[in-house]
């Protein structure tokens, strides 16, 4: 028996085999409907694919907006809090009653307050103000040589206990302080003084009937540091009979909140009620007011990324969601002619079926299974071609790990669903029709 | 097969046209008509004279406007339209003057058809017998366009005998044929009413041989 004869099997023949013999009989009028149906399924997956691709490429480019944002404002803020602690302290806060006139004169606070308003500060829990320095300064001459200073008793930089990511693992110093303590027994010369006494760092210099070290020469500022010497807050207080006081304490603005000095002034009194702040750095404000422009410019680029991908996604979507439902009514009236087309040349066949007892249940069977058969393989056909080409349109390469992730088994299993309802659908009629010919008129006009 | 008085029996079957826009036509005018098991008989008449009219109510495919029809004792009209399908898939077979075989099956496929209506046990056997038993096996793979006009036929007759049915309407088997194909087919139908089967056949040759001819003018049907 050959291959062909077996098929047609011990039982007899089947619906199946009659579909595909006819396919195979009438491969022209077949291919056009595969190519349809295909049209069809290529269109919806195509579209598809296209959307969730647009969807995960503006996921990934929003994501990497944020990477590349967050990675700029991180370097400015490194930079910024680089800049800050270069510049040095930028706020002050001294006594409500010092006179800013005799600051200006006097060239440094002559108004105490006590030592403890640091520790009062550090413990309070301020967010705006770090790197908290106590000094006690005052206009002197250096005995015996004749030369105006300010000394500058300060014990080095208070830890804000709370904002431990500045400060060391034990908590009891900053990791970068803007100002060391001046070591035990030693100076810091400011650059006009060391000049003056012809010191440097490594001598011996002698004050206040003391031997210190010098530990440090400072660079030339142009300002009245330049004329200032260094030593312990103790000795300050010991020297000029100030026992448990200071005149000021300097601090940074803290980076996390660069807002107006109100805000400052408003914690800071919350705290110490009987103190005034300074605020004494316009560049670094003005930095750090750039840098947040920065960040909302940065921010807003963003968000119009995000508009714009949103109205592009939106615009595709609307033009997908009248080109679908366009296509699949033209691919359905396609399907109905070419069905209808078909009844017509096998009249013949169906009134010859008719005429040996085959019923109108399983005529209309014969045209829809074929329906079915091209909605399967039209379906395939479809999908694959659409996947592809709305990859490609998304700009997804085929030799990407993303192409073979476009295809999606539910996407495949919709269009298969869709692409059979769609052939049952408009083959629906024309198969009714056929199955409802009149066998005996049939036979009569052949 | 069982052995029954009548295989069919038309009983004052009338059967008239109402062409859209045009007088009525009679095709059938009480006609009345008995068909014994092994029993041929021919109808003759001209064109329009209703012989294919005849055969089809007969075989239960165009329903009379009066009378009835029988086919081993059923009144077949009685029966749904699909019942009355399968009715004649398992009782009655066809040939026509055109054939009407399905041009894209092969020759085995053409008469295992019937099984379409009614599958049944050993059909591929049994078509190989009766393809072999109207010399057509050298052609068995071969579809209906490559044969002759003859051996299309005895596909045909092959086709109606497949499920052995126990009545045959024959519509001009004969009528496409020269003398020797047309012999070989009317020697089949012969052949088939000896096994006991019960053959109708329609044709305007007066030549054909037959157990009893009828002559069908205008609708009514002549003894002769």
């Amino acid at each position: 028996m050959s291959a062909r004869n077996a098929d047609a099997g011990r039982q007899g023949l089947g619906v199946w085999t009659l579909v595909g013999r006819e396919i195979r009989h009438r491969k022209p009028a077949f291919v056009i409907g595969l190519l349809c149906v295909a049209v069809a399924i290529a269109t919806l997956a195509g579209a598809v694919t296209l959307l969730s691709a647009h969807e995960t490429r503006t996921e990934e480019i929003l994501a990497e907006r944020e990477r590349e944002t967050r990675e700029e404002m991180n370097r400015l803020e490194n930079d910024y809090r680089r800049i800050m602690r270069d510049m040095g302290h930028n706020v002050m806060v001294l006594h409500e009653n010092q006179s800013l006139a005799a600051l200006r004169s006097a060239g440094h606070p002559n108004t105490y307050m006590p030592e403890e308003y640091v520790y009062e500060l550090a413990t309070g829990g301020i967010e705006t103000l770090n790197h908290l320095l106590p000094v006690l300064q005052e206009r002197i001459t250096w005995p015996g040589r004749d030369l105006e200073i300010i000394l500058n008793g300060t014990p080095g930089q208070v830890p804000v206990y709370h904002l431990a990511r500045f400060l060391t693992e034990d908590g009891t110093a900053y990791r970068n302080p803007i100002i060391e303590a001046v070591p035990e027994g030693s100076l810091n010369l400011g650059h006009a003084v060391a000049q003056e006494l012809g010191l440097q760092a490594g001598d011996m210099a002698t004050l206040m009937g003391e031997t210190f070290r010098i530990h440090r020469v400072n660079r030339p500022q142009g300002n009245e540091e330049d004329i200032m010497v260094w030593c312990g807050l103790d000795k300050a207080q010991e020297w000029l009979g100030r026992k448990g006081q200071i005149n000021a304490i300097f601090a940074l603005e803290c980076i996390c909140d660069i807002d107006a000095l109100g805000q400052i002034t408003e914690e800071v009194h919350g705290i110490l009620s009987d103190v005034q702040v300074l605020e004494f750095s316009s560049r670094v404000i003005a930095r750090g007011q750039a840098r947040q422009r920065a960040e909302a410019e940065a921010r807003r680029a963003i968000a119009a990324e995000i508009n714009h991908r949103q109205e592009m996604g939106e615009a595709r979507r609307a033009f997908t969601s009248i080109l679908i439902p366009v296509v699949l009514l033209a691919s359905g009236l396609w399907i109905f002619f070419l069905i209808l087309g078909n009844v017509r040349e096998r009249e013949s066949e169906i009134g010859i079926l008719r005429a040996i007892g085959v019923t109108e249940s399983k005529i209309a069977a014969v045209f829809l299974c074929k329906a079915a058969v091209l909605g399967v393989i039209g379906a395939a056909i479809g999908y694959f071609a659409g996947v592809t080409v709305g990859a490609a349109w998304a700009g997804i390469s085929p030799l990407s790990m993303e192409f073979v992730r476009s295809f999606n088994p539910l996407l495949f299993l919709a269009s298969l669903l869709v692409a059979v309802a769609l052939c049952a659908v408009s083959g629906w009629v024309p198969a009714l029709k056929a199955s409802h010919k009149d066998p005996a008129d049939i036979l009569r006009e052949l | 097969m069982t052995h029954i008085t009548n295989v069919l029996k038309l009983t004052g079957v009338t059967k008239t046209y109402h062409p859209r826009g045009r007088p009525a036509v009679a095709a059938l005018r009480d006609v009345s008509l008995t068909l014994e098991p092994g029993g041929f008989k021919v109808v003759c008449g001209a064109s329009g004279s209703g012989k294919s009219t005849l055969l089809l109510t007969a075989g239960g495919l165009l329903a009379p406007n009066a009378g009835s029809v029988h086919v081993r004792g059923d009144d077949i009209y009685r029966f749904s339209s699909e019942a009355r399908a399968r009715f004649r898939a398992h009782r009655i077979g066809f040939v026509f003057q055109q054939f009407h075989l399905i041009p894209y099956l092969n020759i085995l496929e053409n008469v295992l058809a019937p099984t379409l209506a009614a599958a049944c046990e050993e059909a591929e056997a049994r078509a190989r017998r009766l393809i072999d038993a109207f010399g057509l096996a050298h052609r068995i793979d071969h579809p209906p366009s490559e044969l002759s006009t003859g051996e299309r036929q005895r596909v045909a007759l092959a086709r109606a005998m497949l499920n052995e049915p126990a009545l045959v309407l024959a519509d001009e088997p004969t009528g496409n044929l020269d003398e020797d194909g047309s012999e070989i087919v009317l020697q089949h139908l012969r052949e088939f009413a000896r096994r006991g089967g019960a053959v109708l056949l329609a044709t305007h040759d007066r030549s054909v041989e037959a157990d009893e001819r009828l002559t069908l003018e205008s609708g009514v049907l002549l003894s002769q």
